[in-house]
């Protein structure tokens, strides 16, 4: 039988949580002062685990910024598929830029600089449901819409 | 399918990275000397098992699994440092289960392609292939020490400190905490120093992780 598994003697396993265990139940005073008294230099062991801390979250946020860069890059190099069909007259496709300005911050700062939107022409509504509907605006009602289909 | 929003009451709020970092910022040198002892434990651990991984590594995996929310931190209700010796203990058996399944994270790049004859060594798939240790291995493990070698080494270790010997022997013997207290008549707080005397000396005495016993 190895050692690790005879029941009748301490193995390493035990060991370590017998250790482990005093460091886990102490204050972090008597550790500071435990690591004083043997001539660490406490100020530079805090001072090294939060750069090492914070430099985790700043790599963090740049990985996540490095994906969602990525996937902007596959998405704009790939050819798009219209997923949303553009409205037959002026007056459905007014209504779907409307529409969506409710439903959507960043279209209503587009339409915002517009005072009524009546005021816009066809031709302007047409360019920005397409420049909308390049950057992905409607996907999410598309998708939608195919759920409730399937 | 959309998933449907929950009602508000049953929201927990969770930490993002603005918090975590105002939580790291006002860690007092106390606290930070703790979660250094802690990586430092867990990392020296860890080497029986996981090569190439130190306490600034669990440190930093410890914040990552915080900020990705596989581990939820809700600062109105757990301390961050109570938190984080949570996570931290986590990625110890995490990477230690991992380890002992053969999932070390080693580059091959960080082996040697020879051994000190010269001689071309199989690489880590090909040794996973064959299975059973080359000559070399075989080697390594009869020169390993039995435990009882170990622990002798240890007794030896402590021979200058005889709360810390007495305490060792006491624990060879099955004696759990609180009745060595007893028999002994030690404070909590008198038990728990000399016991971090005896991991501080561990750690030093074998820097590169406990060795293998046969």
């Amino acid at each position: 039988m190895s050692a690790d598994t005879n029941p009748d003697k301490m193995d390493l396993g035990e060991l370590f949580r017998n250790l482990s265990k005093a460091v886990e139940q102490a204050s972090p005073e008597d550790l500071l002062a435990e690591s004083k008294a043997a001539g660490q230099n406490t100020e530079g062991i805090a001072a090294e685990v939060k750069n090492t801390l914070l430099d985790a979250v700043q790599s963090f946020e740049q990985r996540k910024l490095h994906a969602a860069r990525a996937k902007y890059r596959i998405r704009s190099s790939a050819p798009r598929t219209r997923s949303f069909v553009m409205p037959a007259t002026p007056a459905e496709r007014l209504r779907m830029l409307a529409d969506a300005a409710t439903r959507d911050q960043r279209v209503a700062k587009i339409t915002a600089k517009f005072r009524n939107l009546t005021e816009i022409s066809d031709d302007d509504v047409r360019s920005a449901l397409e420049d909308l509907m390049e950057l992905g605006a409607f996907d999410d009602i598309a998708e939608q819409d195919n759920d409730g289909n399937d | 399918m959309n998933e449907k929003a929950r009602p508000l009451g049953n929201v927990e709020m969770v930490a993002g990275p603005d918090e975590v970092r105002g939580a790291i910022a006002s860690l007092t040198d106390a606290e930070s000397v703790k979660l250094k002892r802690l990586a430092e434990g867990a990392a020296f651990r860890l080497r029986r098992h996981v090569w190439g991984k130190d306490a600034n590594d669990i440190l930093q995996e410890a914040i990552h699994r915080v900020l990705e929310s596989k581990r939820h931190w809700k600062p109105q209700k757990v301390d961050f440092i109570g938190f984080l010796a949570g996570v931290i203990a986590s990625i110890e058996y995490d990477w230690r289960e991992r380890g002992k399944r053969g999932e070390t994270p080693v580059l091959e790049t960080d082996l040697p392609a020879s051994n000190t004859d010269g001689d071309p060594m199989p690489n880590a798939l090909q040794r996973a292939v064959n299975g059973c240790p080359n000559p070399e291995e075989q080697l390594i493990e009869s020169e390993e020490p039995t435990q009882e070698e170990l622990f002798q080494q240890m007794e030896e270790l402590f021979s200058e400190d005889s709360l810390a010997s007495l305490i060792f022997s006491e624990w060879r013997r099955q004696t759990k905490g609180p009745e060595i207290m007893n028999a002994l008549d030690l404070t909590r707080k008198e038990y728990d120093t000399a016991v971090r005397r005896m991991d501080r000396a561990i750690q030093k005495r074998w820097p590169e992780g406990m060795p293998h016993v046969r």
